[in-house]
């Protein structure tokens, strides 16, 4: 089922962690993951000056052209674990592209 | 931040879960508001935010913009959706000429009748409003440094 978090992680440079701040609203920061060693985890460095916290969480990739176009994207939803130095998002429900992928959709 | 094509916006969806999509921002600097709008077909985002208003953008992406060093910038605020489903306006052409202008190739879904009529549910739009609350912005997309923040005076 998260066997493909590993997939599409390869297929991006770095990705989009949507968690919730300590007062329950939604923040988002760009960051590198690294495939864990469980099928459908990945480690994140805990960006500075962002006060995220466990709970539920999603991680989004997308890219396009120059023009806007030639869009890719893909959306999982999952939980996150403080590891202490960083974090770990565990993936819960399968990754798959979000919307149609177009941003002014 | 007009240089960026596109953002991340993050609501929380019914079961809690923060979701962000991809989406093209306008930024009205007469309102101090950004514009983003949805079509009818996937409506998530706005009854993500009619039940939580509270949003954030990320603009982390400058491909395209021309930007050498871009930085990263999180804008958290509240977000409303205006009333029923527009399919012209003035803010909403607003919309439509940005995404025109940084998406051109979007252009051939009203290029012949066909398309139009094909593609009509595209063009019925929610209007999302996002007020900025406060700002951080990062001199690079690693994020790896302190970030520097600043907060919106609101009105009155």
């Amino acid at each position: 089922m998260t066997a493909d978090l590993e997939g599409w992680l390869a297929q991006f440079p770095d990705c989009v962690l949507s968690a919730l701040d300590v007062n329950g609203a939604p923040l988002s920061v760009r960051c590198r993951p690294v495939p864990g060693a469980h099928p459908g985890t990945a480690h994140l460095d805990r960006p500075p000056g962002v006060a995220l916290v466990p709970g539920p969480a999603s991680l989004l990739c997308h890219r396009h052209d120059e023009r806007l176009w030639q869009l890719r994207s893909f959306l999982a939803r999952g939980a996150l674990e403080s590891t202490g130095a960083g974090w770990v998002f565990t993936a819960h429900s399968p990754a798959r592209r979000s919307g149609h992928g177009r941003p002014g959709g | 931040m007009s240089s960026f094509f596109c953002c991340e916006l993050a609501t929380v969806a019914e079961d809690g879960t923060p979701l962000a999509w991809p989406v093209v921002p306008l930024y009205l600097p007469e309102r101090g508001e950004f514009l983003l709008t949805t079509t009818i077909g996937f409506p998530v985002k706005a009854l993500n935010i009619e039940r939580e208003p509270r949003v954030s953008l990320l603009l982390s992406d400058a491909t395209g913009s021309g930007l050498q060093h871009p930085p990263v910038v999180l804008v958290t605020g509240s977000a409303r959706v205006a009333d029923g489903v527009q399919t012209w306006g003035q803010d909403l052409g607003a919309h439509w000429q940005r995404v025109a202008a940084v998406q051109p190739a979007s252009r051939r879904f009203t290029r012949t009748p066909v398309m139009r009529w094909f593609m009509d549910w595209y063009h019925m739009r929610l209007l999302i409003y996002v007020t900025p609350e406060a700002m951080q912005w990062w001199p690079d997309r690693g994020m790896t440094g302190p970030p520097s923040q600043a907060t919106v005076p609101r009105d009155g």
